[in-house]
């Protein structure tokens, strides 16, 4: 009778903890061949190349550039198993052209260099209603990431401010160009959007601009996951990874069953390239 | 960029329901890699299109590597979706508001009618003046108040009636 109630006890909590842990943050890196995609060094050089706004940026600093250094000194700040160094100004070599001796692939430049820069279209396409693009080039056997060059759209409103979004007139947002550069490193890490896997989790690498203005918990779990090891391998396509620490604090005895869970899971977000 | 319901009707060079029936990887005139989405079973809301309509998206194969850009939608064979297109074969996308000018169609068993969500699943389930309503994330296979495709048909038909629209 005791063991009877012991049990139902344990399986009541079981039940609570799969529930929590169902409805739990869980960010997507861009999968391929059932790998995140990754840079194999564990680092990669970004360099910014958004030169000087005519006047002081509303967040005080006096540069396009040093809001690119915020923005990647932030993913360091995670103290993943990833670091960003960044170089401002320098040669600019563009990355759009054909792939070729040095260029892995089309419109990414020679591998390794990752500029960011302000651009009138996207290598002969237009953005349409793009405000700015990281164009990932990568293995899709090994997930292996060999160039991020990011597009920042010039023809839209741009400052560095915190808080909430701000705008010039109804309906006409000025953006904030330290997290949207938030925002594309976090795919130049690996990193995609949650709320196109069906969540809803704070983010900075939501879809959609927000009075977000910093990394999120559910961003940091992200690569910390990605570059814990060489390369997860959730499972094929665009996947949703739940984060180890979902099942934070719960139960020692119920973390073997989580843990299992938490594997099925993580196989039954993919969503097929 | 943010485009509210209004935004995508009067955005939109061509409104159309229609149904995946090839997906073709290529390269555009400039050796770039694109992603080539034929749709055809078209019903077309706005704009002239012919019996298939192929959209043209940005990035795909690359040789041996691939370049992608993650705002990108993907289609998949044989889904069936409603579609804002603007400037196809001009710009990265060919939808307006890029992943917002895709709302994926599915079969409601239950109803046994087809039902509209958004591109990230959530379903259609109103409008409140210029703005879709959505259900909360995760809820779209349950909610029993999704729009039906022809409701949200007849949305697109209203937008496009109301003075002042294109």
């Amino acid at each position: 009778m005791r063991h009877r109630f012991l049990a139902s006890i344990l399986v009541a909590m079981l039940l609570i903890l799969l529930v929590s842990v169902s409805r739990a943050a869980a960010y997507v890196c861009i999968g391929s061949n059932g790998k995140c995609v990754h840079w194999a060094s564990h680092a990669a050089t970004l360099r910014s190349l958004l030169g000087t706004p005519q006047t002081a940026l509303i967040n005080g600093t006096t540069t396009w550039d040093q809001n690119s250094a915020l923005a990647a000194s932030d993913w360091n700040a995670v103290q993943a198993n990833f670091k960003f160094s960044v170089e401002i100004g320098g040669q600019f070599n563009n990355p759009c052209g054909a792939r070729g001796n040095g260029h892995v692939c089309t419109n990414t430049g020679p591998t390794g260099d990752n500029p960011v820069f302000f651009a009138d279209d996207f290598c002969g396409r237009a953005f349409g209603d793009v405000i700015e693009l990281t164009n990932n080039c990568y293995n899709p056997g090994s997930a292996e990431l060999f160039n991020a060059p990011v597009f920042v759209n010039r023809t839209v409103q741009w400052n560095a401010y915190d808080g909430p979004i701000r705008f010039s007139s109804p309906g006409v947002p000025i953006y904030d160009i330290r997290r949207v550069l938030l925002h594309e490193f976090g795919h130049a890490l690996g990193l995609d959007h949650p709320d196109d896997a069906n969540q809803t989790v704070a983010a900075i690498m939501n879809s959609r601009v927000s009075n977000l203005d910093r990394l999120q918990d559910d961003d940091r779990g992200g690569i910390v996951a990605i570059y814990a090891q060489a390369a997860p391998a959730p499972s094929s396509g665009n996947c949703a990874i739940l984060p180890a620490q979902a099942a934070a604090g719960a139960w020692p005895l119920l973390v073997f069953a989580a843990g299992l869970f938490i594997q099925r899971r993580r196989s039954s977000r993919c969503r097929a390239q | 960029m943010q485009r509210d319901f209004s935004d995508l009707v009067a955005r939109a060079e061509q409104v159309v329901i229609g149904t995946v029936t090839k997906i073709v990887q290529d390269t555009d005139n400039n050796g770039a890699p694109r992603t080539l989405v034929t749709f055809e079973d078209l019903s077309i809301l706005k704009g002239s299109v012919g019996s298939s309509l192929t959209l043209d998206f940005y990035g795909g194969r690359d040789g041996e590597h691939v370049t992608a850009i993650s705002d990108m939608p993907i289609f998949h064979e044989g889904e069936r979706a409603v579609l804002f297109v603007a400037d196809n074969g001009k710009a990265i996308c060919p939808l307006v508001g890029v992943w917002q000018g895709r709302f994926r169609v599915r079969f409601d068993a239950r109803r046994g009618t087809e039902v509209v969500d958004s591109n990230d699943g959530r379903a259609v389930v109103g409008r409140q003046k210029r703005a879709l309503v959505l259900a909360p994330a995760g809820a779209a296979s349950d909610t029993t108040s999704a729009l039906t495709l022809d409701q949200f048909r007849g949305m697109v038909a209203d937008e496009l009636a109301r003075p002042g629209a294109e």
